[in-house]
């Protein structure tokens, strides 16, 4: 180290003169029990681990080496606590209703592209669904979009067929909730652990958007 | 004349709770809790905290003091632990220039007088910068005057690892005052 700096420190951080109002203070403190202690009574948890480190045998390291722990311990009960309030929250999908609200709704696309294989990435991306499409099919791709309930996404795959605008629907399932076996008068099933639903303003044209998948209907 | 008592029998007089005891312990202590404090918050209000709540953690546990480290060790150990208590309390730190500032505008001194005002200032804004750990050896060390061993008694860790960070602590001051070096700043 440079001598300069060694006499830089020690003459430049000299002790000093308590300033005469210190004793007041601490005797002020002491008489009001509430506002001296305030910080202990806070701390109440810490105050014997505190207490044995201030008489010296409660090593310094010793401190930190629970610190961590329980706040690792505090932030993991945290976060369990908001997924389970998150979960209880979260609103039942009914996928029938969904897209049944979806029929004749004009949304934007996200991604717009009759490429199969291009939706089915863009998906997988977005929503973390498999949405396996035909790579050749009879019907008119559009896009994609997703849409949000809740904490969960919902794929939406836009087509035309003739000259009618469908929405295929694609949500996680949910293993508690089975798909209602009726409800609104939408086409909609389970497969594996996603369920489906088709959205047309042309009730009469639900075979026919089954085409996405189905060519030979 | 006025015999000063020893260290166990002024011990024991604050035990019974002689009023005088408690004085007499604070008149002996407050320069040395006063000055760590300061020098390690770097503001008079904050060292004014943080040496209150010393003395009143200092007297209401003195009962619990068994005698396995000398009255001056764990009377460091109360101030240095309230030092890095109050720092993670407020989180705060002096922001840049504060002291220097302050010294400035002081235009009653001497020019003399508001030199030396400043290079303080500069040295102890720099001490502020320094982490914590690395803080308080450099106050135990500069302002107290302790040896390796002593700091690492108060500190309860190996007399290495005080060398260790006081070198950490004089590279890092050693960039930020270099501009100090050199000048013949001891006359000021």
């Amino acid at each position: 180290m440079s001598d300069w700096l060694e006499l830089e420190l020690a003459h430049r951080l000299t002790p000093v003169e308590a300033p005469e109002e210190l004793w007041e203070r601490v005797q002020n403190a002491q008489r009001a029990p509430a506002s001296a202690s305030w910080r202990e009574q806070r701390r109440g948890v810490w105050a014997w681990p505190a207490q044995r480190f201030a008489n010296g045998t409660w090593p310094a390291q010793r401190r930190s080496v629970w610190a961590w722990p329980a706040a690792a311990m505090a932030a993991v009960t945290l976060a369990v606590a908001a997924w389970c309030v998150a979960s209880l929250c979260d609103p039942v999908l009914d996928i029938r209703q969904l897209a049944a609200a979806q029929t004749g709704r004009a949304a934007p696309l996200q991604i717009q592209t009759s490429d199969p294989r291009a939706i089915r990435l863009w998906l997988r991306q977005n929503t973390g669904l498999d949405v396996p499409l035909p790579p050749a099919t009879s019907v008119r791709l559009e896009g994609a979009r997703w849409l949000g309930h809740g904490s969960q996404r919902v794929a939406a795959v836009e087509y035309r067929v003739g000259g009618n605008a469908v929405t295929l629907l694609v949500a996680r399932a949910d293993p508690h909730r089975p798909l209602p076996s009726h409800g609104a008068r939408v086409a909609a099933w389970q497969a594996h652990d996603q369920v489906y639903a088709l959205a047309s303003p042309n009730s009469d044209q639900v075979d026919a958007a089954c085409q996405l998948c189905h060519a030979s209907l | 004349m006025v015999l000063e008592r020893s260290e166990s029998e002024l011990v024991a007089a604050c035990r019974r709770g002689e009023r005088d005891a408690f004085r007499e312990l604070f008149e002996r202590y407050k320069d040395k809790i006063y000055s760590v404090a300061l020098r390690f918050a770097g503001q008079p209000g904050e060292a004014m905290d943080i040496a209150q709540d010393t003395f009143l953690k200092l007297f209401s546990s003195l009962a619990d003091f068994r005698g396995e480290s000398r009255l001056e060790t764990w009377i460091y150990r109360l101030v240095v632990n309230r030092c890095l208590d109050q720092r993670r309390r407020s989180g705060r730190w002096l922001p840049l220039g504060e002291g220097l500032g302050r010294s400035l505008a002081d235009t009653s001194d001497s020019l003399a007088g508001i030199l030396r005002k400043e290079r303080n200032g500069r040295v102890q804004e720099a001490v502020n910068r320094l982490a914590p750990d690395l803080r308080i050896v450099v106050v135990l060390r500069y302002t107290e005057g302790m040896s390796y061993d002593q700091i690492a008694e108060v500190l309860g860790c190996a007399p290495g690892t005080v060398a260790s960070r006081l070198h950490r602590a004089h590279k890092v001051l050693e960039r930020s005052l270099s501009s100090l070096g050199g000048k013949g700043g001891l006359d000021v």
